[in-house]
């Protein structure tokens, strides 16, 4: 038969969407059509790929939104506004936050809060970079502890002629965006909106011009204060955190902050504890202390906490989604222990079973409670025998990941250096990883310039593949800008604009920040 | 050793049929419309999301298709099956967003695109414990190369592929979303495979 009348039968074949008189006819033809035999494997080849392709886990938002819109619209057939709300609880419960690393944007602010409020914290006395962005990063911070509306609105006014004098000299830092996100706290504070929407839409624009890491952080914050400002300034309620007129409990935050960043999480907890008393540090405080809970795998405390940030939240504002998916995930995470404690009452029988301890630190992690994962890893690094090498590297590499994660940077660090020379021989890629990670540590403990060497000596020295070189330059290029050197940041960048290299998704990022940061300011 | 699994102790009855439960919310029961969320939520997240490369797009747009089952739940006609449905609006919707995009697109851009989720390959490793360290390596590229090129196909050859391949629908419940015939959908399956793994031995994009 014709290899034209075979062929549109071919993908039915492969799909098993043939009856058996054409299933023999198609057979017949194969045999003796090596055309045909190729198309068909081709097609099995393409499918076999595809199984590769995962996409995100929704994130089980999707359906509470939907309810809430049948409810605003009011397109309820019937009477069933019971039922709805029945509903809307039930979809409440069932919102899940599957992955624990990356994934959902409004974690990512979570945690970005984190991240802003230590670099505020630990940031050093005299800020680097132009005056008129240092004349900022100052009024940001006495603005910060001036307790009067008064006061906070003429430290405002202050703060946005500084901005823009910084915005004309075009070299906004990470320094000014803190101090853009304090001063629109403050904003918010002195029940200013429309001030507070005013320097939201300056954080976004400046991230316009911004260095690649200041950008993401100024354009998250600015879109969470457009729309907290946008929210506040609908509501005809008085808005609760007002000045309280103590300095204390901002220096307790800081305290609470530096603990944490020091690896003294218990400390840290007790700090926020403490800080939550007060009125306006309140909601911070609490998703600091969450967050903290959530690390020692106290999902409870964290729940606890998560309600009571959640009542000093309005509906539909940044701040709001923020601690709707951290609760989300401090749920999960109650209900992910009864199952690691299930598979702990197996370990105590089975004491070296490695298959029960993987699965064990893998839930472990996924609750987000890094210590008790960073005790399961280590207990298998123990008792790995002969003939476990392999698994020992890998364990040793999540064991140190945990570390970093419980800010023991200094600990972290020394493993994954080791791991970069003892697995370099017979397991490679386990000291690349190794590698790229230990660069990373050094970056988050503050030695840009260190971080930056180590990441080159990986992109020279070793075989990356291409999404790994690209990750690795994005790094170089995001740590160019932070030390202020723009030109060299956005060169980086744009080597990734090659054949091979500039579909992987970091060479992506990279050069869509490398066009934005050319982009012509306003 | 004694086998962990025992025998039920009482009968299960089946789920109810999705087109009861369209019966059910559009006689005012919410919970059916609720249940039926409950079944699509994941896959049409997904679909929409295979279709246009964009997760937050995908799930406003899922929240868009699930409202429109709301609204027209009294339309349906239940000779029908409602996969079929569902996976017709989704489709109609991700076209939308495809020819809208083409027609304007400065207005796609990477902050609206997947942001490389973490810049730590350990902590992929830990997130997806079935992983090796060197499949972490090839991942990104794996990821990055599939989607360069599924987005090379043309908008129904790559909507009817995923509906294949992930939804496993049948060729008569492709050709149904489409309007169109089986053989036609034969043959757009075929091309999409041969474009893709042409794309994949001419090494273009692994």
């Amino acid at each position: 038969m014709d290899c034209l009348l075979i062929e549109p039968h071919l993908a039915a074949y492969v799909d098993g969407e043939l009856d058996a008189a054409s299933v023999e006819r198609v057979e017949l033809h194969l045999k003796d059509c090596r055309r045909c035999r190729e198309a068909v494997r081709d097609m099995r080849l393409a499918s076999a790929v595809l199984t590769q392709w995962h996409t995100h886990h929704p994130s089980g938002s999707v359906s509470e939104k939907v309810l809430e819109r049948i409810r605003r619209e009011g397109i309820l057939p019937g009477d069933g506004v019971a039922e709805l709300e029945a509903c809307e609880a039930r979809a409440a419960g069932r919102r899940r936050r599957v992955r624990f690393v990356g994934g959902v944007v409004a974690v990512a602010a979570a945690l970005l809060v984190t991240i802003v409020l230590y670099r505020f914290a630990s940031a050093p006395a005299e800020p680097q970079g132009p005056a008129a962005v240092r004349s900022v990063a100052e009024l940001g911070r006495s603005a910060e502890s001036l307790r009067s509306i008064d006061e906070a609105a003429a430290a405002h006014v202050a703060i946005d002629s500084a901005v823009a004098r910084a915005w004309s000299e075009r070299r906004p830092n990470v320094e000014s965006i803190v101090t853009l996100e304090v001063a629109s706290t403050l904003a918010l504070g002195a029940k200013d909106s429309a001030g507070a929407g005013e320097l939201g839409a300056v954080l976004r624009e400046l991230s316009r011009s911004a260095g690649p890491r200041a950008a993401v952080s100024a354009a998250g914050w600015g879109s969470g204060f457009l729309s907290t400002s946008a929210a506040y300034a609908d509501e005809t309620k008085p808005v609760p955190p007002v000045m309280t007129g103590s300095p204390e409990p901002k220096t307790l935050l800081d305290e609470g902050v530096s603990l944490e960043a020091l690896g003294d999480l218990e400390s840290a907890v007790r700090k926020y504890q403490t800080a939550a008393a007060d009125r306006v540090l309140s909601l911070r405080a609490n998703i600091l202390q969450a967050n903290v809970e959530m690390k020692l795998g106290r999902a409870d405390s964290a729940l606890e906490a998560l309600d009571r940030a959640f009542a000093l939240t309005r509906p539909e504002t940044f701040y709001r989604e923020v601690v709707e998916n951290l609760r989300a995930r401090a749920k999960e995470s109650v209900e992910l222990k009864k199952q690691i404690s299930d598979m702990q009452a197996k370990l105590a029988k089975a004491e070296h079973d490695f298959d029960v301890l993987s699965d064990v630190g893998g839930l472990q992690v996924k609750a987000g409670d890094v210590k008790g994962a960073e005790a399961t890893y280590d207990r298998m690094v123990r008792t790995a025998g002969p003939g476990r090498e392999r698994e020992a590297l890998r364990a040793r590499l999540v064991r140190a990941w945990c570390r970093r994660e419980l800010n023991r940077l200094g600990e972290a660090f020394e493993e994954f250096d080791k791991l970069v020379v003892e697995a370099k021989e017979l397991y490679p890629e386990v000291s690349v990883l190794a590698h790229f990670e230990r660069a990373k540590t050094l970056d988050l403990k503050g030695r840009a310039a260190q971080a930056l060497d180590d990441y080159r000596a990986l992109a020279l020295g070793a075989v990356l593949t291409p999404g790994a070189f690209a990750a690795v330059q994005f790094q170089v290029g995001c740590l160019l800008a932070q030390i202020d050197r723009p030109a060299e940041s956005a060169e980086t960048f744009r080597s990734l604009d090659r054949p091979g290299l500039r579909d992987q998704p970091f060479a992506r990022a990279a050069l869509a920040l490398a066009r934005d940061s050319s982009a012509p300011a306003r | 050793m004694t086998s962990e699994i025992s025998a039920p102790n009482s009968v299960q009855t089946a789920p109810p049929a999705d087109e009861v439960l369209v019966k059910r919310f559009v006689e005012g029961h919410i919970d059916g419309f609720e249940e039926l969320m409950r079944r699509y939520e994941s896959k049409i997240v997904s679909f929409i999301h295979r279709s246009i490369g964009d997760f937050q797009r995908a799930e406003e747009l899922a929240q868009e298709t699930f409202m429109r089952v709301f609204r027209m739940g009294v339309r349906f006609d239940p000779k029908y099956k409602f996969s079929t449905w569902i996976f017709t609006i989704a489709k109609n919707l991700s076209s939308n967003e495809l020819r809208d995009r083409s027609r304007d697109p400065e207005s796609y851009n990477i902050r609206e695109c997947d942001w490389p989720e973490d810049s730590s390959f350990v902590a992929e490793l830990v997130s997806a414990s079935t992983l090796e360290p060197h499949e972490i390596l090839t991942s990104q590229e794996m990821r990055a190369s599939i989607e360069k090129a599924l987005s090379r196909l043309d908008n129904d050859l790559r909507m009817a592929l995923v509906m294949k391949e992930f939804e496993n629908m049948s060729y008569s419940e492709i050709a149904e979303v489409f309007s169109t015939t089986t053989g036609t959908v034969k043959s757009w399956l075929f091309r999409a495979r041969k474009q893709l793994s042409h794309m994949i031995n001419e090494s273009e994009v692994m």
